[in-house]
Parts: C-alpha cells; structure tokens; sequence
C-alpha cells in the first residue's frame, strides 16, 4: 500500500476480480491542486494499474498531468477567443468530449472559483459513475458521495477544525468507489506502474547559469521567498552563519535585497520552467516554504519541506491542515503572533539535526541550549506522519513543540475518526487514542461541557429520526405521492414543521457550543444533497442524515467517556508502581 | 459503525449516453464560466505583472 489513503470501507458490494475501468478526473482547479491531484492519481494507479487514467483540466495548469507518463490523455478547457461565439464553441467542444464515455468521473476541483465550471463539465460528460460535485437538474452545485459532502461542509477556511488532508479525501473516495465497482487493489502489480526516476517526463531546456555553474560541496536550501514570512533574510543569515556546509537557492518573487552578496546564496527569481524548478528541487535537501504550489510539488518530489505558516499572510481556500505538505517528515511551524526569525531557525535546525541527537534533545531542549528557551511559546511546531491503517491512515500533523490547543486538538481528532467511522465503517481504537492524551484540569472541563451539549444533540437527532421515519411512512401511504387524506396531509405538514424545529434546536445549541457545529454542518449538507423525487424517499434521506448524526454524537460519547475515565482517581495498592504518563508534548 | 455504499459508490447513472434534461441551459453556463474563469486569470497576470 503506498499509504496514502485512509482506511478502506469494510462494507462493498466488491467484486473478486477486478475491471479495467476508464477514469476521468476532473481538475479545472489551480496549479496545487493539480499537483495534490497527482499525489491522490499516483496512489489510484498503484492499486489499480490495470485503470485508465484521463484528465480534464484547463491550459496553464494541465502541463504537470501531460508529463506524466501513466496519465493516458489530457483534455483542456477551451480557450475562448473574444470574437468566437462562447456557446457554440463550448458546445462544439462538449460534443468532441461526449464522443468517449467513461466508467467513473471523479470530480477533484476545490477552488471555490472554478467549482461551478467543474461541476457543469462533469454534469455533461458522461460516465456510469460520478463522484465529486456536479449540477442538479434545478442548476445547483451538489455532490454525488459522501467525502465530497465532507469537503463541502468541514473543509475551508468556513468549515469546521477537522484533521483530514484534501489529498486524503479525494483518494480515499477513488479508492473506496474502485473498490465498489472494479473490485479488491492489487498493490503488488502496481509497485512498477508509477515508480520511476523521474515523476515527470524531463523534456530538456536549458538550467539558469547561476544555478548549472553553483559552487560545489554545499547542501542546498530551496527558499521560496515569495511566500516566506518577514525576516526570512534573517532566517537565512542563521544559517548561512552557523552551517557553513548549507547554501541557499532563492526561487520566488523576492529577491530579498537586504541579504548581504554571498557566494552561498544563488538567486533564481520566479522565472524559472517547469523542468528548472524539479531539477533544482531535486538537488535540495529542504524546501522553505509558505502557502505556494511549490510545497505541493515538493511533496510530490519527496522533497523536505519546512512549511511556515504565518496567520497574517496565510491565504487560501483551505486551512493549513487541508493543504500542508504529504508525506512523512514535513515540518510545520506556526507563529501565535509576530514571526520570530529566530525561533523557526532553531526549530529547523532541530530537525536538521536530527541524526545527530537522533531524539534524545527534545525541541524545548534545543530552544534552551541555543539561549532562546522562552521563544518555543510563540511558535507551535507539527511533524507530518502517514498513519498506518490501523490508525485509520492518512497524513497526520503531530504537534512536538510549542503552545497546542488542547481542546480543538482532542476535536480535531475526534472529527477526523468521525468521517472515518461513516464512511470507512472503521471504528477508531477509543482506548489507545485516548491513552496518548496529555490530560489536563483545562481539558478535562472543557470536555465535560461539551459532554452536555453533545447528550442535547444526540437526544434531537433521535427525535429528528424517529419525525423522518413515521413522515417517511405516512407519505408512502400514497402512491402517487399527491393524493391524500386531510388527516395524512396535516401530519406531513406537522412532521415537516417539526424537522425545522428540529433542526433550529440543534442550532441554538451549537450557539452555545461550537465544538457541536460540525454535526449541525453536516446534516444540512447532506439535506442540500436530498435526492428523493417524493416526500417519502426524502424522509427516508433524512432520517439516514439523523442516523449519521447519531453515530457521530455516539463516538464523541466514547471518547468522552473514555478521557474522563482516565481522568478519574484510581484506587492502587501502596506497593503499585506508577507507569509514566504518556504525553503529546514530552 | 457500518459505512452507507449508497453514500460512497457515488452517483450511478442509469443511462450515460442519455443528455442531461436542460443540457442547452447547462452549456451557455459552462461556456459564462470558462469565459469569466479567462476574464479572471488574465486580470490577476495583470496584477502579477504589476507587482
């Protein structure tokens, strides 16, 4: 398995052989979302080589996907002159697409200003499966599966705080409907299907002077100065001073005139071809970076990044979390307030030095020895992790230094395993994931408060099933679904009224308690996503979104009630030895 | 917990040589959004090109 996705679905209609099937991904999102598209293809193809892979993307983006070399065509968008007839000739170019039907279009886009464009392409090309957002005969954008419901209702900067990689949702999804309707993964014919020298096809062209005539002898830091944070000059200096077998690629739009001239430092500027940028990364040992497809493409380059993300200048559709650096080893520090120059260098040159104390120094440790123990408050640093399956898989961004939020940490991960135990049927191992919980007075309150919201919840959620089911019933009395009884028509109207109720209860309670909002979120994306013709089928529909909703506030029970029971005195005999308290931030 | 299929098999459609019912409707849309999505990549080259 190449460990980039999380744990399978147990319940599937599988097949025991699997089929060759025709995909079609859909990505007329930006330049980092094609490279994280990539990242989620690689691991398709590896599991299912047999698949045809075929991309819909748009021109100045696609160019990653045309050189790849398991990636069997590439279709762009058309490029609309302002004389031509925009109608005509997208339709033109729709009916040159319809030629091909495909078995499963997966729709990858994210970028809110080329979802509806995605949606629509994907609503008329056909295929027997479609996954991912499309549009609805009354033209509004829903989704087809579950985990892209998930994305539109926890993922951005206006969801909810929740622990899965977009990388993952969309592989995940892929992989789970592959399973569905092509049958079980072989990974062990897939190992050669995407491992090769190069990811991309290297088509030539000729590498900057500066960079073909560098001076020999150094490790390289690739600095993506455009998207760094004030005082990476500094940063830069510290190295340059304290690590004289370091040297230092500029790439980006800043050129950073404050850094004194150094034959250590090389220049690039943000012109360089695609082909320059993967032959530089490749001879770099770390990629320092802010929010820029740049981190995306290291991932895939399996380049170390050291990811600096400052909340002044963090941008973007996603929370950091959704979009951080894939893969095993990435580091991600995050400033509380003003960036501290200072403090990212001795966290980077912790992990540098990773070999050498090989983690018998811990990070507060490293702060101390450098003279700067106070500084590891201001700035929070998260290790990246594929977890095995058994932890339910995916990329994971462990904290191991610096102030961590307790409480939207512990629900973070409780989020997280909730998508998990919806749609992977996987249940989290309550027990050894509260044992890694660094228990404190704070969090044990804060939890108990959510207890009695979330027992709110579960109680409406129950009524909410049980007015969905018996208005379910009732409806289905009529065939045709119009004709009716006085008495039957006033209690569909009085089972209607007390959904909203319902549903305005449930509101008013994650008012009160916005750890409760993601469940809120989640019904009324999943009300969006009805798709019943009648009132029966959509009661049903509803009464399965309550179901979910149940299973959601039963696993915050459980992890409740398990956090609180470590929580509690223990009676021990005086001759018991104490084992050591496990903590996230030893 | 047991995961719903009938959330994670995605949309089946019965018929994929079928047109969508409004596809004319659904075209002049997609033909306004590659347009506009044009319109809005050239303005922000612009401004790249201005910073």
């Amino acid at each position: 398995m190449s460990g980039n996705e999380l744990a399978p679905a147990k319940e599937s209609t599988m097949s025991s052989s699997r089929k060759a099937l025709s995909i079609l991904i859909v990505q007329m999102g930006e330049v980092e979302e094609v490279f994280r598209s990539l990242m989620a293809m690689k691991a398709v193809k590896h599991l299912y080589p047999q698949c045809s892979i075929h991309v819909l993307s748009r021109a100045g983006v696609s160019d990653p996907f045309k050189r790849v070399e398991w990636i069997d065509s590439v279709i762009d968008a058309p490029a609309i002159a302002k004389e031509e007839d925009p109608v005509a000739k997208t339709a033109l170019w729709i009916d040159r697409i319809i030629s091909k039907n495909y078995d499963i279009l997966a729709n990858w886009t994210a970028s809110p200003k080329r979802a509806r464009m995605a949606a629509l392409a994907s609503t008329l090309i056909p295929s027997a499966v479609k996954l991912g957002d499309y549009v609805s005969d009354d033209l509004i954008v829903r989704s087809a599966d579950a985990w892209s419901m998930y994305r539109n209702a926890w993922a951005g900067a206006e969801g909810v705080e929740q622990d899965i990689h977009l990388t993952d949702m969309v592989t995940t999804q892929l992989l789970t409907a592959l399973q569905i309707h092509a049958g079980d993964p072989d990974p062990a014919a897939g190992a050669t299907a995407v491992t090769s020298r190069y990811f991309f096809k290297p088509v030539g062209g000729v590498l900057p002077p500066a960079w073909a005539e560098r001076p020999k002898g150094y490790k390289w830091i690739a600095v993506h100065s455009g998207s760094s944070p004030e005082g990476m000059n500094e940063w830069i200096g510290m190295v340059l001073r304290r690590h004289p077998d370091f040297a230092v690629v500029l790439l980006g739009e800043n050129h950073m005139p404050e850094l004194e001239p150094n034959p250590r430092v090389i220049d690039l500027g943000s012109d360089l071809h695609f082909d320059a940028t993967i032959s530089v990364l490749a001879q770099c040992g770390w990629l320092v970076s802010g929010a820029h497809p740049i981190v995306d493409l290291a991932s895939l380059l399996n380049l170390r990044v050291f990811y600096c993300v400052d909340s002044s200048t963090n941008g973007g559709f996603l929370k950091w979390t959704e979009s951080g650096p894939y893969g095993n080893g990435h580091i991600v520090a995050t400033a509380s307030g003003e960036w501290q120059p200072e403090a990212a260098y001795a966290a980077w040159s912790y992990f540098q030095s990773e070999w050498f104390h090989k983690n018998s120094l811990t990070v507060s440790g490293h702060f101390e020895n450098l003279g700067i123990p106070g500084a590891i408050r201001e700035l929070s640093v998260f290790q990246s992790r594929i977890r095995p399956a058994s932890e339910g898989g995916g990329v994971s961004y462990e904290p191991v230094a610096g102030p961590v939020p307790e409480f939207e940490n512990w629900m973070y991960r409780v989020r997280g395993q909730m998508a998990r135990a919806w749609f992977c049927g996987w249940l989290p191992p309550v027990e050894e994931e509260v044992a890694r919980w660094n228990l404190t007075p704070g969090l044990i309150q804060r939890i108990r408060t959510l207890g009695e919201s979330i027992e709110v919840v579960g109680k409406l959620a129950n009524e909410g099933r049980a007015t969905a089911l018996s208005l379910a019933d009732s409806a289905a009395k009529t065939k045709a679904g119009y004709l009716m009884s006085v008495e039957d028509r006033a209690f569909i109207e009085e089972a209607g009224r007390k959904l909203i109720e319902i549903e305005e209860l449930i509101a008013r309670v994650t008012r009160v308690e916005p750890g409760v909002r993601c469940l809120l979120k989640w019904y009324r994306q999943m009300v969006h996503n009805l798709e019943g013709r009648t009132i029966a089928e959509m009661a049903k529909e509803t009464a399965s979104a309550f179901d979910l909703m149940s299973g959601g506030v039963d696993l915050v029970n459980a992890y409740t009630r398990r956090t609180l029971d470590r929580a509690r005195p223990k009676a021990v005999s005086e001759n018991a030895r104490i084992p050591k308290e496990p903590g996230l931030h030893s | 917990m047991v995961a719903d299929i009938r959330l994670l098999q995605g949309k089946i459609v019965e018929d994929p040589d079928l047109k969508p019912k409004n596809v004319s409707r659904l075209i002049h849309e997609l033909a306004l959004e590659i347009l506009s999505g044009a319109e809005a990549g050239e303005e922000s080259q612009k401004a790249e090109g201005k910073s």
